[in-house]
């Protein structure tokens, strides 16, 4: 499946950073839109496409550190690059803790902005193409039936076929059928891959 | 009485024309006509005998002549009738005696008798002629008592006439024509104490006239006496007490039919009162001149037509003007600033229809050439119809002051300018973000410019809309320090038309990054049809500028709720424009309301205190007025006003 192209979302209230942010990113064949403020971007419905967020620091009403809170309490899930004209320590921290990719103060390097602006999407892509893996593997989970999730969470965990017939109460034979549907089911080629999959679902065995 | 009226007498008889006229004669005499012998019986009487004495004719023939006398008489005159027998005459009887007649009924009357003897046969008889007098009588007393009347009244006046000269509060005098006292009033004597025998010697002058008007008594008295005509002079005239007082001397001459000096007639009036008060009122207006001459002002009088009338010393003394050249209606032409003549014609000109006081500043020029500046203050005095008589003008020197207004109006541009400086400072990162804003954007778009023109098929579409931004935030970045240049400059007042929502605009553009930093969200409500006003720009919006800032100030420490700034403008009554900034802040204490004006106060950490004070100046300075109230809900309001450009 082809992934859609990336776009590039701008928040900058300032209409000359705003537009001349809007043609640089233009200018390197990249989809960009831009908001004038924080409530303009959340009331426009999104895309969903791989991307990064270009969000001015200092922003009217809701600021861009407002903004980042907000999306993270939405799962909202996307790169920011914070640019900012008064390059202050304690907000490039909070931000950078926050899980922003990027501070860049004014007036900055294209180059810079536009390296961000790649690592982010490159990031972003990847965020979504492991988050894609995650469903999936999630969805195979959920086809297991309760005694086959059971025989996983043991097999994962390290037990001989003979200690989970023990611990269920089951014949060794059963237990082996129950392990071969898991591993068919979730299309584990070796009981590593079963392991690594289950890491990624963060299943733990239920003590 | 007995009234010999005609039309009372009997008719005349027929009788013998010889004999009838005889007896009608006696019959009909006017005068009672007795007849006696010689022994003094009647033997005839006529008809007014009867009237007279009220007997008939019959009754008194035969009885004695007595018995028409009174009682009193009767007893002496048969001796009288006996020596008359003896020596017979035509003769009046009882000659400077008063005679008189009695009647039956015993009353008396004075009569006047002639007696006459007449020869006749065998002997004589005597013709008595009775004339009544009573009626002269009366006349006579009369006439002695009007004469008595008349000496009596004579007298009286004299003596009243003498009563009324000593009673006259005057010195009255009659002299001879070579001035010899002849009469002097008891007043005279009273005051001057001499005795009657002094007053009455020619030298009584010199004994009490003061030695100065003596002399020129003598001299007027010369000049009187040589055309004969009255004189009058002030002296002093020294009293019984020893003290001189002033007299009003006047002689008036009496002059015969050849116009020589027969008499003169004097007076001396007491006027040492009047000169008293006269010499105080002159006192009075010597200090009052002399006050006038010293006030540090220039004073004058003027026609209704501003033709001066007065001026004090100090006008002359400033403007080195002659009192000649002071008097002249072009004075003022000569000394004062040609272009603030005009305007002092053009106020005269006005005021002299209206007659209302007027007041203006004028440079008027002094001895030295140099121009000095007054104010000029004409009030009119007007008659009753309000017409204008006179203008009283005063012109005091404020030259100093004025030069103190100046510099002090120059030190508090300067403080203004300061305080905007540092306001401005305060807002330096404010600031540089308006400025960075648009340098960035050109940077970033030269960038991209460069891009769409580098490769073998450059956009050239893209490659002009970038250049087009370069071009407008170019020019953003110029307007920005434009203003800051304009806000940060040293410059003198100048007022002009001034659009107060464009003035506010600025503002608010380079406090907007503040104001983000602040975490405040402003809002501006402007009146569409803002009049516009006469203002200092940079001035107005340091005003404005304060005034945000220390709302900014207000809201610091407000969490829980929005930190909002409104700034309002209207057009508000009277003539101005007023313009509102409110806070949510924390709000004013009332007790430190009324000094948030005072420079040097401030409630700010590290502020100097001289936003408001300064901004109240300007304020003041442009008409309106600054102040301040607590809103209904949390904050503070800021109004001020400024007026309206005509």
């Amino acid at each position: 499946m082809p992934e859609p192209d990336a776009i590039v979302l701008v928040v900058d209230d300032d209409v000359s950073v705003r537009e001349a942010l809007g043609g640089l990113i233009r200018s390197v064949g990249l989809k960009v839109e831009t908001f004038a403020s924080a409530q303009e971007f959340l009331a426009h419905p999104r895309t969903d496409a791989p991307g990064c967020l270009v969000l001015d620091m200092r922003l009217p009403d809701l600021s861009g550190l407002d903004l980042q809170k907000r999306l993270a309490g939405i799962d909202l899930d996307i790169p920011i690059v914070f640019i900012t004209g008064h390059g202050d320590v304690p907000t490039a921290v909070q931000a950078m803790k926050a899980g922003a990719l990027e501070f860049l103060t004014k007036p900055f390097a294209d180059r810079d902005l536009l390296d961000a602006i790649r690592r982010a999407i490159k990031r972003d892509r990847a965020a979504r193409r492991h988050q894609a893996k995650i469903s999936e593997l999630h969805a195979r989970y959920q086809s297991l039936t309760p005694r086959e999730r059971e025989v996983m969470e043991r097999v994962v965990s390290g037990l001989l076929n003979k200690q989970i017939a023990a611990e269920l109460g089951k014949s060794v034979i059963t237990v082996k059928a129950h392990r071969g549907q898991v591993m068919h089911k979730m299309q584990a080629g070796s009981l590593a891959d079963l392991v690594r999959m289950s890491e990624m679902l963060g299943i733990r065995r239920a003590k | 009485m007995n009234d010999p009226s005609p039309q009372k007498l009997q008719k005349p008889q027929k009788i013998e024309p010889t004999q009838t006229l005889f007896e009608n004669f006696f019959e009909f005499s006017p005068d009672a006509m007795v007849v006696t012998d010689e022994d003094g019986r009647i033997t005839n009487v006529n008809s007014q005998v009867e009237r007279a004495f009220g007997y008939t004719r019959a009754e008194l023939l035969g009885l004695r002549v007595e018995t028409l006398m009174p009682e009193r008489f009767r007893a002496a005159h048969p001796s009288y009738r006996g020596s008359y027998s003896a020596h017979p005459s035509v003769r009046p009887m009882g000659t400077g005696l008063e005679l008189h007649g009695r009647r039956k009924d015993g009353t008396e009357f004075p009569v006047d008798i002639m007696l006459s003897p007449v020869e006749i046969a065998g002997g004589q008889i005597f013709l008595s002629v009775i004339r009544d007098v009573s009626e002269r009588k009366r006349a006579e007393e009369a006439l002695l008592q009007s004469e008595q009347q008349l000496r009596m009244s004579k007298e009286q006046t004299e003596r009243e006439l003498r009563q009324l000269i000593d009673a006259i509060p005057q010195q009255v005098f009659v002299f001879g024509a070579d001035w010899t006292p002849l009469f002097a009033n008891r007043r005279e004597l009273e005051y001057t104490g001499l005795t009657p025998h002094e007053a009455q010697s020619k030298d009584a002058v010199a004994r009490i006239f003061h030695p100065e008007d003596l002399k020129k008594l003598e001299v007027l008295r010369e000049r009187a006496l040589a055309i004969a005509a009255p004189f009058e002079m002030e002296a002093r005239i020294r009293g019984r007490d020893g003290q001189y007082r002033w007299f009003l001397i006047r002689d008036n001459p009496l002059r015969d039919e050849q116009g020589r000096v027969l008499r003169w007639y004097g007076t001396r009036t007491d006027i040492e009162d009047r000169k008293r008060a006269e010499e105080r009122v002159r006192q009075r207006r010597e200090e009052l001149r002399q006050l006038i001459d010293a006030i540090p002002q220039q004073v004058f009088v003027f026609d209704a037509d501003w033709t001066p009338l007065f001026a004090n010393q100090r006008e002359l003394e400033y403007t080195g003007l002659t009192p000649h050249e002071a008097q002249s209606k072009d004075a003022v032409a000569r000394i004062f600033h040609p272009e603030d003549l005009k305007q002092l014609e053009g106020l005269r000109e006005r005021v002299l229809s209206e007659g209302t006081p007027f007041e203006m500043e004028a440079r008027i020029r002094g001895t030295d050439g140099q121009y000095r500046w007054f104010l000029i203050r004409d009030n009119p005095l007007r008659d009753e119809q309000g017409g204008v008589l006179r203008w009283y003008g005063t012109r005091t020197d404020i030259e100093d002051r004025k030069r103190a207004e100046q510099a002090l109006r120059k030190a508090q541009a300067d403080l203004a300018h300061v305080t905007r400086i540092m306001t401005m400072g305060e807002l330096a990162a404010s600031i540089a973000h308006e400025v960075n804003q648009p340098i960035s954007g050109i940077v970033i778009n030269g960038n991209t410019c460069l891009r769409w023109l580098a490769g073998d098929s450059p956009n050239l579409d893209e490659a002009r809309e970038a250049a087009r931004r370069i071009v407008r935030d170019g020019k953003r970045a110029g307007d920005v320090i434009a203003r800051i240049r304009a806000l940060a400059s040293k410059t003198v007042t100048a007022k002009g038309r001034l659009d107060m929502n464009d003035a506010i605009q600025e503002v608010v553009a380079l406090v907007r990054d503040e104001m983000r930093r602040s975490g405040v969200t402003l809002w501006t409500e402007f009146a569409d049809d803002l009049s516009p006003v006469l203002g200092d720009r940079v001035q107005l919006q340091q005003v404005v500028l304060n005034l945000v800032m220390n709302g900014v100030q207000a809201m610091s420490t407000v969490e829980e709720r929005p930190r909002e700034l409104v700034v309002r403008t209207q057009n508000d009554e009277a003539d101005q424009v007023r313009v509102t900034v409110r806070d949510s802040g924390i709000g004013l204490d009332p007790e430190k309301m009324e000094r948030i004006y005072d420079a040097f106060y401030t409630t700010k950490h590290g502020g100097m205190g001289m936003g408001l004070s300064i901004s109240r100046s300007i304020v003041q300075d442009h008409g309106g007025r600054l102040w301040a109230a607590a809103n209904d809900g949390p904050g503070t309001t800021f109004h001020f006003t400024v007026a309206k450009q005509h």
